[in-house]
């Protein structure tokens, strides 16, 4: 872009552009190019579908197997300690009378009065649908003892 | 997926090497001009250069987003030779206290600093920094004064101005080179 400032040069301004445009020593380009590559993130070579490679030590290779095999070593336990516990779930229901709240209440001689608000919600139900799903207070824990017969 | 880089400053974002040396290819000559007018040096005009790539790979990532790029460059130059300059005049000024009190003590005697033999140098070089400035960008850079006024911050009035000052301070120096001095 120019401007009306950009007019025709003097004659001094003639003589300092002829003067010679020193062309920088061939020894710079070399010694710039090096440090910017020395700045630049190295370069991946690039695999078959254009991505490019990631570059891993034997180690990590060893770490990722390793890990596989613990992982589906751990995976296989759970799944048998898990059909194990679900049979044994299965044989004990099978074995129990299915008794209602109510009864097994009587059985015991515990009168519903007494009994803690989450027992009173599950009054009625038999207990094995309504006992796993509010394990976690120590009402239930001390009601699943109760209507397992414990108490 | 990522854009692929099209514009050479979008390449230099991506640090591509061979755009570098492009752009080294496409500047160099008026660049390390420019830096020699304005550090009166040949090897600090050198160093300049070599900063100002540098730092270019350093910062690339901003370069995709510069509209225009030269004036980008020149800028970043002129800010290299500013810093290369505050570190010379500290040096010049150590250099010089250790030289007087050696001379002091007789060690040795201070030599004054190599002629210029070119009278137009010569000229130039006794030029205030602003005025050297401008007309290192002007004549070597071979940047426009829109462009200088952009690369130094200022109005294309003061751009101008500053050339004009500099080109009849030449001309009274060569005229009257005994005045100059």
């Amino acid at each position: 872009m120019t401007s009306p400032f950009d007019r025709e040069p003097s004659a001094i301004e003639r003589m300092l552009h002829d003067r010679t445009l020193q062309t920088p020593p061939p020894a710079l380009r070399s010694r710039v190019l090096t440090a910017v590559d020395a700045v630049l993130p190295k370069k991946v070579p690039a695999t078959k579908s254009g991505k490019a490679a990631q570059q891993h030590s034997p180690e990590y290779a060893d770490l990722v197997a390793g890990t596989f095999l613990m992982s589906t070593a751990l995976l296989l336990i759970i799944a048998m300690l898990s059909s194990d516990a679900a049979s044994r779930s299965v044989s004990a229901a099978a074995e129990r009378p299915l008794l209602s709240f109510a009864q097994r209440a009587e059985a015991a001689g515990i009168t519903l009065d007494v009994m803690p608000p989450a027992v009173q919600v599950a009054g009625g139900l038999p207990y094995d649908t309504a006992i796993p799903r509010q394990r976690n207070t120590l009402h239930v824990l001390d009601t699943r003892s109760f209507l397992q017969g414990d108490l | 997926m990522a854009k692929t880089p099209t514009t050479l400053g979008e390449q230099l974002a991506a640090g591509d090497s061979e755009a570098f040396a492009a752009l080294y290819d496409r500047l160099a000559v008026r660049l390390f001009n420019t830096a020699r007018t304005m550090t009166d040096s040949l090897p600090d005009a050198e160093d300049t250069v070599h900063d100002l790539f540098v730092e270019l790979a350093r910062s690339r990532d901003r370069l995709a987003r510069i509209t225009d790029l030269d004036a980008y460059i020149f800028t970043m130059l002129r800010h290299a030779v500013s810093r290369r300059r505050r570190r010379r005049d500290v040096d010049r000024r150590a250099i010089d206290s250790i030289g007087r009190r050696r001379a002091e003590a007789g060690s040795f005697t201070t030599q004054p600093a190599e002629p210029v033999d070119d009278a137009l140098t010569a000229a130039v070089a006794t030029l205030p920094p602003a005025q050297r400035e401008v007309l290192a960008l002007k004549v070597d850079g071979g940047l426009t004064f829109a462009e200088i006024a952009a690369v130094i911050g200022t109005s294309i009035n003061t751009a101008a101005s500053r050339y004009r000052y500099a080109i009849e301070n030449i001309r009274a120096t060569l005229t009257h080179p005994e005045s100059a001095r």
